[in-house]
This record gives structure tokens, C-alpha cells and sequence, in this order.
């Protein structure tokens, strides 16, 4: 009896240290090493730089850096995140552990605002949530508690665009059949807010088009099941989910869709997207350009990291060099290929630019867009 | 498709894919047996482990995994009355009252062996059913998913015990429980006091902790005794169970089948399929007095539905790419991981790979049952401990399950909460299954009632699959009573 005893006191200490960095689990960093110290540093401008990197090297040395991720374990954007932090401890000052740690809710809101208002602002938390919230934060959706302008964006993951496509047995087989024809296309979403939404809700307010959005499906794969059983008779999403995971389903023998639209900036090199109408070429007014350009700019920085405000600046610095070297690394290329990701980062300045442009969108559009995604 | 099946079965042998499935084994049994902690929690946590290995082995670790979790939250269901996992929490309805009764290894013995038989009658039912997969799944649109949900709310009257009306009361709470978050299609805020953690709706795991088990510890705590209150020699051991699992075995093939056919649905999955089976253990017995006191049909059911499911649960996240469970979400970030496609592919030339999936999930049974036989007559032991002794480190895991499931506090308040009107329900007489039951299928009806209406209005009703559904779901509410007027009838006639 005293060993069942034993054994489950075991038992619960083996757990706890387990539980400890939650859902994620560190990939083993290697044994940290000594930043050089440059004693032929005779420059005094060098030996600030480098007492700078010492300094940084020191405070992460030993410490586990967790990186946020608003969303659940397993799935697209929470393999993206892993993907990167396999690489990452190693290029940071000091060889930090990096870990996932899973918050989700809301559309990865509550990372969002956890991460501004209560993680340690010490550089060893870095959020990882959904670009669009800057967007929610712009119009006044309910729920924001953080400011896009003050988080110290790092480097998102790919820049995409939006997209819709259609059966063509269902009779629709261009845009213009459901453009001022009185013809109506039905489209399966998983909620306001998200790309499966947002772009034909806009597009019905820009170009005159008339999709029928049917809100309810429990997430990306239900909402394309429910095009591939027939029940919906076209969908929309980012151009990144169909060229990559769902590309069966626009191209090849079993393919059930055909895109017929594309909104964003600029196309991404694809022959998916060849001789597919753009919804900016499309629009008649300014008024209309800028809705739309409202809605594809949070694709162009899709899945950012972001340390809450308050990161000491060296801290921040070396943290993005440690993405852009990150990036540039041949081991998360090869494993990037392997995952069919295609790896497109914006950094630091880029993305405040796009935050910038999101967060000054003329307070008619604003309204507009309150109006139409909430 | 004969050769796929025997490829997959060989390929499980193979040399680096076999160590590590049952290095998953191990992890999962550790993980498994802390009451509380699921498999989500373990697999996410091995996940950067997989980065190095390839699809078949990544996949037998995780499945092994994934396959023991399953049954050791059975084993703490009915020792302890903490579902291990929130698809274990109908093993204790019946495991728990018999491990009081003393008969702790019969019905583990009774749940490990069901769960055995589950998984092989699981994986041929989904080798059989391979060829029509792809209709089957492709054929159940937005209002078949509303009519099985409905035809699932129907099993609540089962689930009610004695006091039907009770039962029906509990669902309708759980109904309106379920209702708490955004709702799916404005994406309005219900009842969520501004808190976002709240958006997603109440987490299933810290309801099903709370309710199932802060009143049992409270209870070993007010008594003081031991978690078994009699003492029963050889008849409660642990081969007892393993004779009732083929006594009974009808209910035992019948909920493995539940358990398959549940899982291959995408949206409906285990914690469903373990309530619509238990349903089914208390309908079709002749004699129902004894369930909800410790009937060994009660953990058959369950115990079978659990493991078969985890076979049919493959097939939507495989052949469709849509998780049923959160376990299945995280094999699909495997999946990404090692550039394997989900899709039509896996039925066809990829067969092998999603057989030997299959077969890893009956082998790590096997595996599983073999290893915990051993020492099963021991484990029943813990019910003998003192109370003392047991509740400091029930409470600690409990709560720690409550945390991890979501990592947020908010979920320790949530089991709390749920561990107080747990407590009020015992204490009035309350049946709390058609709660839980309600709680899960509330949002499925929700969703597909008013996805169907808008697609189809009212017409979604007529759709031939929907009637067949909604008969059988008719038959169910139905038949017990009319049969009881037959009978009635007969009995006046005769006496007349």
C-alpha cells in the first residue's frame, strides 16, 4: 500500500515538472557559448556594440523564451509557429529555450491581450496571434484591450491574399455571374473576423457582388467539407490555404473549385491565379479600393510575432535579428518545404507600416467596415 | 484493400516504428493515469519530438499515445470517479459505484477488456467500411448532422435513471450552458461577463472534473474511510470483468460499432459516442434497476465506444482533413509537419500508412491490456487507502487538469463552480449525465439548425436521411412507452 502511495507522490512530481511550460515543450538548446569577447576590440562604438550583445547574451542565458500562440495545438498556423521556434533558440544571444505555449480563444484575442497586459514585458514572451485583430482594433470591435501602435512588432510568417472560389457545377462560373444578376452564391464561413468572412462581406459592399454568407461551420476544414459534399456552393480564404494544404481542391483530378477572385495588393506567382479577375481592378470608386484595400492589408503580415511594449530595445533588436537569421536558416527551409509552408516574412519596420495604414483608414471606411464585419 | 490491411499490420513490426510506439505507450500511460490530464495535454507536449522522425513512426508514437490515454481514463474513472479524459467521464456512472462497492478490479477488468474488443471490432468495421467512407461521410450534410445531433439529445431519458423529468431538466441546463460564448452565427457575446477566455463557450474538461469529481472527493473526505466501502474477495477481481466483457457481449459489439460509426461522422466524436453507447447498455437491458448503482453494462458500453471511436475518429481527420477531437487537430499538425496530405488519397494509395495508423491503435491496446492486467489487482488496491491519503493529490490533479486544459485560471474557477452544483445535484437526486450529455450537443444543434435553415428553409426536414434519423430518433423517445401500453393493454385484454 505504501508503495501505490509512493508511486502516485512520483507520479504527481513527475507531472507537475512536466506541466510546468504547459502545452509546449522545449526543443533542447545547445549548450550556450561564451559571446567573444573582443579583446582587440579597440573601438569604443565596437566594444558598445559588443558589450550590448553581452548583455543581452547574459540576461537570455539559461532562460526559456515562450512564444504565444493564440491558437490550439495541431493545424496550420499553430505547425508555422513550431516550425520557426525548432530554429530559433539558436540564433538568439545566449541560446535561450524556446517553447509553444497554446492560448487559444477568440480568434487568438486573449493571447493578443495577454500578452500586452500581463506577460512579463523582460523579452522572454513574445505573442503570436492573428494579423486581423489590428483591423477588430481600428473599427472598435468589442473585446481589443491593447494597442496595435505600442506592440513591438518582430516578423510574421507569410504575406497573402484573399479569395474566393466557386463549384462550377453549382451554374456560378465567373464573378460577374453574381455580380448585378440578381443570381446569389452561397459560401460557407466560420465566423465574422476571419477570412472566410470578411472578404465577401466586403466584396458585396465594394463591387456589387452577391455572396450569401452562411456563418456557423466549426472551423477551416468543416468549411471546405461543406463545398466538397455540395451543400455550399463556393467558400473564401486566404490564397496561402489553397495553394498549400486544400491545392487538390482547385487543381488536379479531384478538383471540386475553381477561384474566381483574388483581393490584395499584389498577386502572389502562382498559375492558380492566372487570369483570375483582382477585386481592386474591379472597383469602380476609391471608396470601394479602399475597403477593399482595408481588408487584404492584415494578409500581408499574416501570423505576426510581436513583443508587448515596455521590451527593453537591445532585447528587441536581437531578437529580430534572431527571426531574420531565422529565416534565412537553411534547417527551417527544408523543413518548411517538407510542410509545404511557404515562408514569406515582413519585419519589424514593415509590418508598423502596414499597422500604420490600417490603424489611419479614413473614419468613412471605418465605419463602413464596422458596419459590415461586426 | 486485403493486402493494405495485412501491409499496415507488418509495417507496425517494423523495426524503429515498434520501440517507439511503445515509447509512446509509456508516456501516454504516465500521462494517462493522472486523473485530469488527457491526451491532448500529452500529445501537444511530445509534439516538438516528432519534428525528427518520419510520418509512420511519428504517427505510432503519437497514435500509441493517443490509444492508452484513452483507456487509463477509464482506470481513474472508476477508481477514483476523475474521468481521466473527458470522453471516460460515462465509464463512471457505473465503474465509480462499483469500485465503492468493492468491485474496483471487475470493473476495470470489464473496462480494459471492452476496450480491447472495441479497438479490434473498431479497426475491421473500419476496414470493411473503407470502400464506402468516402459517400458515407460526403452523404451527411448540415441537417444530418442537426438530425443525429437531436437523435443524441433523445438518450437523454436513458441517461435520467429514475426521474425522467430530473433528466430532462438536467439537459435543457446543459442545453443552456452550452449556449455561454460567441454565438456561431453573429458572432454575438452570450453570457460571457467580458471575460474572452469565455468566447469559445465553457471548456468541456473542467465541467466534466468539477461535476464528476470534487463531489466524490468531498465525499471520501466527509467520510473519512476508504474510497471502497466493502470488501469483496475473489468475486470483485479483475477476471470477473474480463468473463462479464463476453457475457455481455452483445453490448460490448454493438457499442464498438456506436463508437466506429460515431467517429467516422466528422463534429460528433468520443465525447458523444461514449454517452449515446451507455444510452444503448441501459435500453436495450431487460433489467435497469441496477444501473447508476454499478451494473457492469454500464462500463461495457463506454469502456468498448471509447476505443473503437479512436480508429473511426482517423477517417474524417485523414480522408477530410477535419479534426473530430483536439487529439486528431494535433496528429493533422503531424501531418503538416512531414508533408503527408489528408485527403482522398489516404483511402486509396496511401491505404497502407492509414492502416498501419489502425492497427497501431489495436496493437498499443493489446499492448496496453497486457501490461495493466498485470498489476490491475494491485491498482484496485488504491481503493482501499485512506482517505487522507488520496485526497491531497486527487485535489492538486485536479485542478491541474482544469489548468492545463486551457492554460487559464479561468478553468480552475470553471471546476470549482461545476464541483458545487455537482455536489447540489447528488445531494437532491440529481441524474448529472444529461447535463454533460445536453452541454456537448447543445452547440451541435445550435450550429446545424441554423445552418441548414438558411440553406435550405424548411425544407431540410425532407431530406430522406434526416426522416430516417428523425424516426429513429422518434423510436427511441417512443418505443419504451408504447411498449409499457402494450403490455398494459395486453394485460387488461387478457384480463377482460
Amino acid at each position: 500500500m505504501r508503495k501505490c502511495l509512493a508511486l502516485g507522490l512520483m507520479a504527481a512530481l513527475l507531472l507537475m515538472a512536466c506541466a510546468a511550460p504547459s502545452t509546449g515543450s522545449g526543443s533542447a538548446a545547445a549548450p550556450a557559448k561564451p559571446a567573444a569577447a573582443g579583446a582587440a576590440a579597440a573601438k569604443p562604438a565596437q566594444q558598445t556594440a559588443a558589450d550590448a550583445e553581452r548583455a543581452v547574451a547574459d540576461f537570455y542565458r539559461g532562460k526559456t523564451v515562450r512564444v504565444i500562440v493564440g491558437f490550439a495545438p495541431g493545424g496550420a498556423t499553430d505547425t508555422a509557429a513550431r516550425l520557426i521556434q525548432q530554429v530559433l533558440g539558436k540564433h538568439i544571444p545566449g541560446n535561450p529555450t524556446v517553447i509553444i505555449e497554446n492560448k487559444p480563444g477568440g480568434g487568438s484575442l486573449l493571447a493578443a491581450n495577454t500578452v500586452y497586459n500581463s506577460e512579463p514585458k523582460d523579452g522572454t514572451a513574445i505573442g503570436m496571434f492573428s494579423s486581423s485583430l489590428v483591423l477588430q482594433q481600428a473599427i472598435g470591435a468589442q473585446g481589443v484591450q491593447f494597442d496595435s501602435a505600442q506592440y513591438q512588432w518582430l516578423a510574421s510568417a507569410y504575406g497573402t491574399v484573399a479569395m474566393c472560389a466557386t463549384r462550377p457545377d453549382s451554374g456560378i462560373n465567373t464573378i460577374q455571374d453574381i455580380m448585378g444578376t440578381g443570381k446569389e452564391m452561397t459560401v460557407s464561413s466560420f465566423g465574422k473576423g476571419t477570412v472566410s468572412y470578411d472578404p465577401p462581406a466586403v466584396l458585396n459592399a465594394a463591387l456589387g457582388t452577391n455572396f450569401k454568407i452562411i456563418t456557423g461551420y466549426p472551423g477551416g476544414a468543416a468549411q471546405r467539407l461543406a463545398v466538397k459534399n455540395g451543400e455550399v456552393q463556393g467558400f473564401c480564404t486566404t490564397f496561402e490555404t489553397v495553394s498549400g494544404i486544400e491545392r487538390p481542391m482547385v487543381e488536379g483530378p479531384n478538383r471540386v473549385a475553381k477561384i474566381i477572385i483574388w483581393a490584395g495588393i499584389e498577386a502572389p506567382d502562382d498559375p492558380l491565379l492566372q487570369g483570375v479577375p483582382s477585386a481592386l481592378d474591379l472597383a469602380r470608386t476609391d471608396a470601394d479600393r479602399e475597403l477593399i484595400r482595408a481588408m487584404s492589408l492584415p494578409l500581408a503580415f499574416n501570423l505576426p510575432m510581436a513583443f508587448p511594449p515596455g521590451v527593453p530595445q537591445d532585447r528587441v533588436a536581437a531578437m529580430l535579428r534572431a527571426l531574420e537569421q531565422a529565416h534565412k536558416d537553411p534547417d527551417l527551409a527544408a523543413a518548411a518545404q517538407q510542410a509545404n509552408q511557404d515562408f514569406s516574412p515582413l519585419f519589424s519596420d514593415q509590418i508598423t507600416q502596414v499597422v500604420q495604414q490600417i490603424l489611419s483608414l479614413s473614419p468613412e471606411s471605418k465605419a463602413k467596415l464596422k458596419d459590415l464585419l461586426q | 484493400m486485403l493486402e493494405a490491411f495485412v501491409a499496415g499490420l507488418l509495417n507496425v513490426f517494423t523495426v524503429p516504428v515498434l520501440p517507439l510506439m511503445l515509447l509512446g505507450i509509456a508516456v501516454g500511460f504516465a500521462v494517462g493515469i493522472l486523473p485530469g490530464i488527457g491526451s491532448p495535454v500529452a500529445m501537444a507536449l511530445m509534439l516538438p519530438f516528432v519534428f525528427g522522425m518520419k510520418p509512420t513512426e511519428a504517427f505510432a508514437f503519437l497514435l500509441g499515445m493517443y490509444s492508452v490515454t484513452s483507456t487509463t481514463g477509464d482506470i481513474t474513472s472508476i477508481l477514483f470517479g476523475v474521468p481521466g479524459e473527458s470522453i471516460s467521464a460515462a465509464t463512471i456512472v457505473d465503474g465509480h459505484p462499483m469500485a465503492k462497492h468493492g468491485e474496483a478490479g471487475r470493473a476495470l477488468g470489464a473496462a480494459l477488456m471492452s476496450s480491447l474488443v472495441g479497438a479490434v471490432v473498431g479497426a475491421f468495421t473500419l476496414a470493411a467500411a473503407i470502400p464506402i467512407v468516402t459517400p458515407l461521410v460526403l452523404s451527411f450534410a448540415s441537417p444530418e448532422f442537426f438530425a443525429l445531433a437531436l437523435l443524441g439529445i433523445t438518450f437523454v431519458a436513458a441517461l435520467s435513471g429514475g426521474n425522467r423529468l430530473k433528466g430532462l431538466v438536467a439537459g435543457g441546463i446543459g442545453l443552456v450552458l452550452a449556449m455561454v460564448g460567441l454565438d456561431p452565427q453573429e458572432g454575438i457575446e452570450r453570457y460571457t461577463f467580458g471575460q474572452v477566455a469565455l468566447w469559445e463557450g465553457l471548456g468541456l474538461v473542467p465541467i466534466v472534473v468539477g461535476l464528476f469529481a470534487i463531489p466524490e472527493i468531498i465525499e471520501l473526505w466527509m467520510k473519512g474511510t476508504s474510497i471502497a466501502e466493502t470488501r469483496i474477495g475473489k468475486l470483485g477481481g479483475v477476471w470477473q470483468g474480463i468473463k462479464d466483457t463476453f457475457i455481455h457481449l452483445g453490448i460490448t459489439f454493438r457499442c464498438s460499432m456506436i463508437g466506429t460509426f460515431i467517429g467516422i461522422i466528422p463534429g460528433l466524436g468520443g465525447s458523444v459516442a461514449q454517452w449515446v453507447s451507455y444510452a444503448h447498455a441501459v435500453q436495450s437491458s431487460p433489467d435497469q434497476s441496477r444501473f447508476g448503482q454499478g451494473d457492469v453494462r454500464g462500463v461495457l458500453g463506454p469502456g468498448a465506444a471509447n476505443n473503437s471511436g479512436a480508429g473511426g475518429a482517423l477517417i474524417p481527420t485523414i480522408a477530410f482533413g477535419v479534426p473530430g477531437n483536439l487529439v486528431m487537430a494535433i496528429l493533422l499538425g503531424a501531418f503538416i509537419i512531414h508533408g503527408v496530405q489528408p485527403g482522398p488519397d489516404m483511402l486509396t494509395t496511401n491505404l497502407p500508412l492509414t492502416f498501419s495508423m489502425v492497427w497501431v491503435i489495436v496493437v498499443a491496446n493489446i499492448v496496453t491490456v497486457a501490461i495493466c492486467l498485470l498489476f490491475l489487482n494491485h491498482l484496485a488496491k488504491i481503493t482501499y487507502l485512506r482517505a487522507a491519503l488520496l485526497i491531497p493529490i486527487l485535489i492538486t490533479l485536479v485542478y491541474l487538469g482544469g489548468y492545463v486544459d486551457a492554460n487559464s485560471f479561468l478553468a480552475m474557477g470553471l471546476a470549482l463552480l461545476f464541483g458545487l452544483i455537482g455536489m447540489l445535484m447528488v445531494y437532491l437526486d440529481w441524474p448529472r449525465p444529461p447535463l454533460v450529455l445536453g452541454l456537448v450537443l447543445g452547440p451541435l444543434v445550435e450550429r446545424y439548425v441554423f445552418i441548414s435553415y438558411r440553406l435550405y428553409e424548411f425544407g431540410f426536414l425532407l431530406r430522406p436521411l434526416v426522416v430516417l434519423i428523425l424516426l429513429i430518433a422518434a423510436a427511441v423517445l417512443f418505443l419504451p412507452s408504447l411498449q409499457r401500453t402494450g403490455a398494459k393493454w395486453r394485460r387488461v385484454w387478457r384480463a377482460g
